[in-house]
C-alpha cells in the first residue's frame, strides 16, 4: 500500500516537474531567425526630397498608418529602391521620422556557395531591406511586415548613421541598441557621409557582406590612424559623460566599396561637422589612441628624398593645470618608431642623422595634434579630448563652476601644449 | 557559517548597487561601502555577543526570557514574516532580472519554480543547505574573479576620480543606507546554535563581511572605471552590462552574459532558500512546532503572492528599500537593546546555571 502511494506520487511530481520545469516558451530556433548583420539609419525618401519630420503624432497613431511604406523588397542597388519610392510617396503629413536598412544573410546562398566549392553564382548572398517608422522599435516591427523570419540583432556587427539623421541627434537611435539585449557593446558605430543605405547596400568583393567589411576596416587602427576605432560601449561612455563623441566616418564610394577614414563630430548628441584623415589622425595623436600609422618626412640631409616613419609604440601623459582662471592643458607623448622606408642613398647609420629625422617627426605630430585642437576650440567648439573630465578629476570645485559652458565657452580658452618625443629604435634590414 | 552569511548578503542587489552608488555619491561609492561595512560590523558585533550569551538557544527562545511573551512574541513573528518577505522580493527581483532573457516567460512561472525548489531544500534542513552554499560558492568565486579580471583589461580608473569630492553627509547617509542594504548578517541570530563551534560566530561574522565589502568594491571599482560615473547611472543592473561588454583577449572569449546568469541563479537561490529557512524556522519554533519544516510549505504561497505584489520592477525597487529600511532597524537597534535588557535582568545567568545543572 505504501509503496503503491509512492508510485503515485512519483508520478504525479514527474508530471508537475515537466509541466513547471520546460523552460524556453519563446524560443526561436536559428532556422527561423533572420540575422541582422548591418543596420542603417536613413531619413525617409520624400518626392519633394525634403526630410521633415513630423514630431507632432506619436508613434502609436503612425503605426497603423504605415502599411504602406516604401523600401525595397529584394533588390541590393540603391538605384532602383529609389525608383520604387517615386512610386508610392507617403502622404505628407505622416512622413515617418526615420528608414531604417538592416542588412541580412541569405543562408540559403551561402550554403549552396559552399557546396559548390566557390561563389554561389547568381542571386544575392545577402538581403538589404528598408522599412520606415518613428522610432527604432516601430521600424523593427514594421520590418516583420516584410520579413519572414524574426529579426535577430546579436550578431549585428554596425550601425550606420546618416549624417542628416545624426544632425537631429543620435540618442532616440542608441537607445534601442543598448536596451536590447542581444545587441553586443562591441559593435561598430559610424556616420555616413551621404546616404546610410548605401554603404550596405555595397556588394564588397573580399568579405560576403557589407556589415563585416566596415567592421575589418574599422578594426584595423593599426595600419593607418586616419580611422576612428570606437565601439559602442565606449561611445556611449563618452556620450554619457560630455555628450561629445568622435565617430568613424564611412562611404560608400563605389558599388564594391566602402571608404572608412576620417572622422564625424558629435556635439551634444547631435553631429556638427566632419574631420579630414588628416585631421583625424590629429586626433587620434592628441587622444594618444593611435597604435600604428606612418608618417614621412623629408630626408633632413639632401631635403627632397622622403623617409617614411612607422610607429611601434606610443605612451601618453596628459596633466592640466589651473592657475589664475587659466587652464594649462600638457600632453607628452612618447612615441617609438622604425625607419620603414628612405628614397635617398645616405647610410641611416648614424645617430645624428636620426636624432634629426626624430625631430621633424616630432614637428609633424605636434602640428597634427594642434591643428586639430585649434579647429575643435575656435570652429567646432567641442571638447573632444575629454580636457572636460580631466578638469572634473581635478578641479571638482572649478569644474562645477564652468561645466554648464565649457564646450561653449571656457574650453575654447584652455591652453594646450603638446611635447612629443619620438625615438627611433630600427631602421629594419637596410643601413 | 561564512559562506552562509556571504550568500545570504549577496542575492541579485549586488547588480544594481554600482549604479545607486553611482547615483548618491558619485566616484566615492568606494568610501560609502567601507562605511556602511563598518557599520554593518557594529550590528554584527553586538549579534553576535547577544546569541553568544545564549549559544545552544536562537532568537525565537531567548527573546521571551529576555522581553516577556508579552513583547516577544508580536517582535518574533514580525521578524519571521519579514524574512519570508525578504525572500519574496529577491525571489521577485530575480524574477525581473531573468525575464531580460526569458521575456515572453510568465513572471509566475519563474517565482514558483524557483520557490519550489527552495521549499524542497528547505525542508531538510539546515545541512543540505549549507552543503549547497559550499558547493556553489567556489564556482560563484571563480567565475566573478574571471569576470572582474576580464574587466580590469579594459578599466580606465581615472573615472574614480576626483577622490571624496562629495560632502560628509551625502557619504554618511549612503554609508548607512549601504549598510541597510546587507540583509543577511542577522542570519547568525538564528543560526548561532546550528555552529559546532559556536566561538568562532565573530570570525565567520567579520570574515563574512570583510569579504563581501572585498567583492563589492571591486564590482564598485571595475564597474565605474569601465562605464564611467554617468552612464552607471543610466544602467539598471551595472554588473550585468558588464557582463555584456567585456570581452577577453580582444574577441576570444565574449558574451559572458549567459554563464553570469546561469551563475546568478544559482547565487540568488542560495540567498533564497537561506532566508525561507530562517522565515521557516523562526515561525515553527515559535508556535513550537516539533519539525520546522511544517511551516516550510506553507510559507509558498505567502512569499509567492507577495512577490507578486509590486506592479513593475520601480515599485519592486521601491519596497526593497523599504523592507531594507525596516531589516536594517531591526537589525541595528533590537540585538542592542535585547543585551542591554538581558544584562540588566540578568537573564542569560540562568541559562548557564540551567545548563551547569542540567549536567
Amino acid at each position: 500500500m505504501l509503496a503503491k502511494k509512492g508510485i503515485s506520487l512519483y508520478v504525479i511530481l514527474m508530471i508537475v516537474m515537466v509541466l513547471i520545469l520546460t523552460g524556453c516558451a519563446n524560443r526561436v530556433e536559428i532556422n527561423n531567425r533572420s540575422l541582422v548583420l548591418g543596420v542603417a539609419i536613413d531619413k525617409p525618401h520624400t518626392p519633394e526630397g525634403e526630410n521633415k519630420s513630423d514630431n507632432q503624432q506619436t508613434g502609436e497613431q503612425q503605426k497603423n498608418q504605415q502599411q504602406n511604406q516604401q523600401g525595397n523588397p529584394s533588390e541590393s542597388q540603391g538605384q532602383k529602391s529609389e525608383e520604387f519610392l517615386r512610386h508610392e510617396p507617403p502622404p505628407a503629413d505622416q512622413i515617418p521620422r526615420y528608414a531604417m536598412t538592416i542588412e541580412t544573410p541569405v543562408i540559403k546562398q551561402l550554403a549552396a556557395g559552399s557546396e559548390s566549392g566557390g561563389g554561389g553564382q547568381g542571386g544575392n548572398n545577402k538581403w538589404v531591406i528598408t522599412s520606415t517608422g518613428n522610432t527604432i522599435w516601430d521600424i523593427e516591427r514594421n520590418l516583420s511586415i516584410r520579413l519572414g523570419r524574426q529579426d535577430f540583432f546579436g550578431h549585428l556587427k554596425a550601425i550606420i548613421i546618416s549624417e542628416e539623421v545624426a544632425k537631429e541627434g543620435i540618442h532616440p537611435i542608441l537607445d534601442f541598441f543598448t536596451r536590447r539585449r542581444e545587441v553586443q557593446q562591441n559593435i561598430k558605430l559610424a556616420i555616413s557621409n551621404g546616404e546610410a543605405r548605401k554603404v550596405l547596400n555595397v556588394v564588397p568583393l573580399e568579405e560576403n557582406f557589407a556589415s563585416f567589411y566596415v567592421d575589418s576596416m574599422l578594426e584595423s587602427l593599426y595600419r593607418s590612424g586616419a580611422k576612428i576605432n570606437t565601439d559602442m560601449l565606449e561611445i556611449r561612455r563618452s556620450l554619457a559623460d560630455s555628450g561629445n563623441a568622435v565617430l568613424p566616418r564611412v562611404r560608400a564610394s563605389s558599388p564594391t566599396e566602402i571608404e572608412a577614414g576620417g572622422a564625424a563630430v558629435i556635439k551634444d548628441w547631435r553631429f556638427v561637422g566632419w574631420l579630414s584623415e588628416l585631421e583625424t589622425s590629429g586626433y587620434n595623436v592628441a587622444t594618444g589612441k593611435v597604435v600604428g600609422g606612418a608618417i614621412t618626412v623629408v630626408d633632413p640631409k639632401d631635403k627632397t628624398g622622403l623617409v617614411t616613419l612607422l610607429l611601434r609604440g606610443i605612451e601618453q601623459k596628459r596633466r592640466v593645470e589651473l592657475s589664475g582662471d587659466t587652464l594649462y592643458f600638457t600632453i607628452e607623448t612618447f612615441s617609438e618608431w622604425d625607419i620603414v622606408e628612405k628614397g635617398t642613398s645616405t647610410l641611416l647609420w648614424d645617430q645624428k642623422y636620426l636624432n634629426r629625422i626624430e625631430e621633424l617627426a616630432e614637428l609633424e605630430w605636434q602640428r597634427r595634434a594642434l591643428n586639430i585642437v585649434d579647429k575643435m576650440q575656435r570652429e567646432f567648439k567641442v571638447d573632444i579630448f575629454d580636457f572636460g573630465g580631466m578638469v572634473a578629476r581635478k578641479y571638482p570645485d572649478y569644474w562645477e563652476k564652468v561645466k554648464d559652458d565649457w564646450d561653449e565657452k571656457f574650453f575654447s580658452e584652455v591652453k594646450v601644449d603638446f611635447k612629443v618625443t619620438a625615438e627611433i629604435r630600427r631602421t629594419e634590414s637596410k643601413r | 557559517m561564512f559562506i552562509l552569511i556571504v550568500s545570504a548578503i549577496n542575492a541579485i542587489g549586488i547588480l544594481a548597487l554600482p549604479r545607486d552608488l553611482a547615483i548618491s555619491v558619485g566616484p566615492d561609492g568606494w568610501a560609502a561601502l567601507i562605511g556602511g561595512h563598518i557599520l554593518s560590523a557594529a550590528a554584527v558585533f553586538f549579534i553576535v555577543k547577544l546569541a553568544l550569551l545564549y549559544p545552544d538557544e536562537t532568537f525565537v527562545e531567548y527573546t521571551p526570557r529576555i522581553l516577556g511573551k508579552f513583547l516577544a512574541i508580536p517582535l518574533i513573528f514580525i521578524v519571521g514574516v519579514f524574512w519570508a518577505l525578504t525572500a519574496a522580493r529577491i525571489v521577485r527581483q530575480f524574477a525581473d532580472f531573468i525575464q531580460l532573457i526569458l521575456p515572453q516567460t510568465p513572471i509566475e512561472t519563474i517565482i514558483i519554480t524557483m520557490l519550489l525548489v527552495s521549499a524542497y531544500i528547505v525542508r531538510h534542513g539546515i545541512e543540505p543547505i549549507a552543503r549547497v552554499n559550499e558547493i556553489l560558492f567556489p564556482v560563484f568565486i571563480t567565475l566573478l574573479g574571471l569576470l572582474i579580471l576580464g574587466a580590469l583589461f579594459e578599466a580606465d580608473f581615472f573615472n574614480l576620480l576626483p577622490l571624496l569630492y562629495s560632502s560628509p553627509k551625502k557619504l554618511a547617509v549612503e554609508s548607512i543606507s549601504t549598510s541597510l542594504g546587507l540583509e543577511g548578517q542577522e542570519t547568525i541570530i538564528m543560526l548561532l546554535p546550528f555552529m559546532i563551534i559556536p566561538k568562532k560566530a565573530y570570525k565567520a561574522a567579520f570574515g563574512a563581511l570583510a569579504f563581501n565589502l572585498a567583492l563589492r568594491l571591486a564590482l564598485f571599482v571595475v564597474c565605474i572605471s569601465l562605464f564611467g560615473v554617468e552612464l552607471t547611472k543610466t544602467l539598471v543592473w551595472p554588473v550585468e552590462e558588464l557582463t555584456r561588454s567585456i570581452t577577453i583577449g580582444g574577441t576570444v572569449l565574449s558574451r559572458f552574459d549567459s554563464i553570469f546568469i546561469a551563475l546568478w541563479v544559482s547565487v540568488t537561490f542560495t540567498s533564497i532558500i537561506i532566508f525561507h529557512y530562517l522565515s521557516s524556522l523562526t515561525l515553527s519554533r515559535l508556535m513550537k512546532f516539533r519539525e520546522p519544516s511544517i511551516t516550510v510549505l506553507p510559507l509558498v504561497p505567502v512569499m509567492f503572492f507577495a512577490s507578486l505584489i509590486p506592479e513593475s520592477i520601480v515599485a519592486t525597487e521601491d519596497i526593497t528599500s523599504y523592507l531594507s529600511i525596516f531589516i536594517g532597524i531591526f537589525t541595528f537597534t533590537v540585538p542592542p537593546l535585547l543585551l542591554l535588557v538581558s544584562f540588566i535582568r540578568g537573564t542569560y545567568k540562568n541559562t548557564e546555571e540551567e545548563r551547569l545543572g542540567g549536567r
